[in-house]
């Protein structure tokens, strides 16, 4: 709970004071190092009719763009 | 590895001394619950970078869910999915029993932003970034561990994979391959289903495993005039419940692909490219699945082949009726095009 002796503009003015991000200015980009997000699907599917010989040798998904 | 791992984690949601104050503060403002307070706290949060974000959330759940429910906020949150290329509305799922808010898919994608980033510096930290995507439901990091699962179901030798051990992995991965399906719609049917298909693959590549289904097979053709199995049944072999749920999958997308709330989340998540937006290479018109699963019960010696299809589409009637009985479902077998 907030101090008694405190108004919500004290408050506010500390938040301003203490807040190192705002006292710099707003940051530019909120997403700055955040990777978007992956191509949709690892999925892959064969198009031959028979089971693979050998399932190790299924060809690798992509996963990333 | 795993205290490891969580450590991680743990530094990533660490407060500087700085963003501690900064948290100290915001409560305090959200304590005096007022317009103009809440009002600051509203444009404050969107003028941070999304990790503290992320970690201010962490660390107040009234925040956080302050952060969730705000209007002004849920709007803010939209515009950074839209940019990273995620959806950009809240996700009901088909039973309706979960609900992806806008500020929980943006945690996620944050997640899904350091679980990347770790893996490409091969840290033991990724799977424990990738485990709390799985657990808020995001597509990308569930259809990322369904691949790994069967990657690493893939590296055992068939030969010594014993029932036992195959139905842990079974079970893990249907858990998953049910979330996708539940909470997206359409295209979660359809990336689960041609998963699967590779698991039938691997599957039949088990001795004891096709032993077992051609035994179950031979039941059938021996004996019975239609096929006929009980919705989830838990007795069936394996590879014929993956083929089972395969088809039913496909079918429930199929049936829910003209649903408005299905196809937002197809368009989305496909950037407008359709169903088999990553499939492009293999299906190149959409008549082609048709072939392919026509094929695919052939070349499994199913037989009853069109039984078959009918009994996993009276499955998936049975479960879009449960949830969605508003639904008005076709009563012949559709055939499986999709654009």
């Amino acid at each position: 709970m907030p101090s008694q002796e405190k108004t919500t503009a004290d408050i506010i003015k500390e938040l301003k004071e203490k807040n190192p991000i705002l006292a710099s200015g707003s940051v530019e980009n909120p997403l700055e190092g955040i990777l978007p997000s992956p191509s949709i699907t690892p999925t892959r599917v064969k198009k031959t009719s028979e089971p693979p010989e050998n399932p190790e040798s299924s060809q690798t998904p992509t996963y990333k763009k | 590895m795993l205290s490891n791992s969580s450590t991680r984690l743990d530094e990533l949601t660490k407060l500087k001394e700085n963003e501690q104050k900064i948290l100290h503060t915001m409560l305090e403002v959200f304590h005096a619950n007022t317009t103009e307070g809440n009002d600051m706290i509203i444009e404050y949060l969107q003028t941070y970078p999304l990790s503290l974000i992320f970690k201010l959330s962490e660390h107040s759940k009234e925040l956080a869910d302050f952060m969730e429910s705000n209007d002004e906020l849920n709007a803010y949150w939209a515009s950074l999915l839209q940019d990273l290329e995620y959806p950009n509305h809240q996700i009901t799922s088909f039973d309706g029993k979960l609900t992806l808010s806008l500020f929980v898919q943006l945690k996620g994608a944050f997640l899904l932003s350091e679980f990347q980033k770790q893996l490409e510096l091969k840290h033991a930290s990724a799977e424990v970034f990738l485990k709390r995507a799985c657990d808020i439901g995001m597509f990308h990091a569930l259809a990322r561990r369904i691949n790994d699962q069967i990657e690493n179901m893939k590296a055992e030798k068939p030969t010594k994979l014993d029932n036992d051990r195959v139905d842990t992995l079974m079970h893990f991965l249907l858990q998953d391959i049910k979330k996708l399906c539940n909470l997206y719609w359409s295209i979660g049917c359809i990336d689960s289903a041609f998963t699967l298909f590779n698991v039938i693959d691997f599957l039949m590549n088990m001795p004891a495993q096709k032993k077992l289904t051609d035994q179950f097979l031979k039941i059938f053709t021996d004996t019975k005039a239609s096929w006929q199995t009980e919705f989830n049944d838990k007795n069936l072999p394996f590879a014929i419940t993956a083929i089972e749920e395969a088809l039913e999958n496909l079918y429930m997308a199929k049936l829910l692909s003209e649903l408005p709330q299905s196809k937002l989340i197809t368009d989305q998540l496909s950037q407008g490219r359709g169903l088999l937006a990553n499939l492009e290479k293999q299906f190149k018109s959409p008549q082609e699945v048709q072939l392919f699963v026509k094929n695919k019960l052939e070349a499994l010696h199913i037989p009853l082949a069109d039984s078959f299809c009918m009994n996993a589409f009276n499955h998936v009637k049975q479960s879009i009726k449960q949830f969605h009985p508003e639904y008005k479902l076709p009563a012949e077998l559709p055939p499986l095009q999709f654009n």
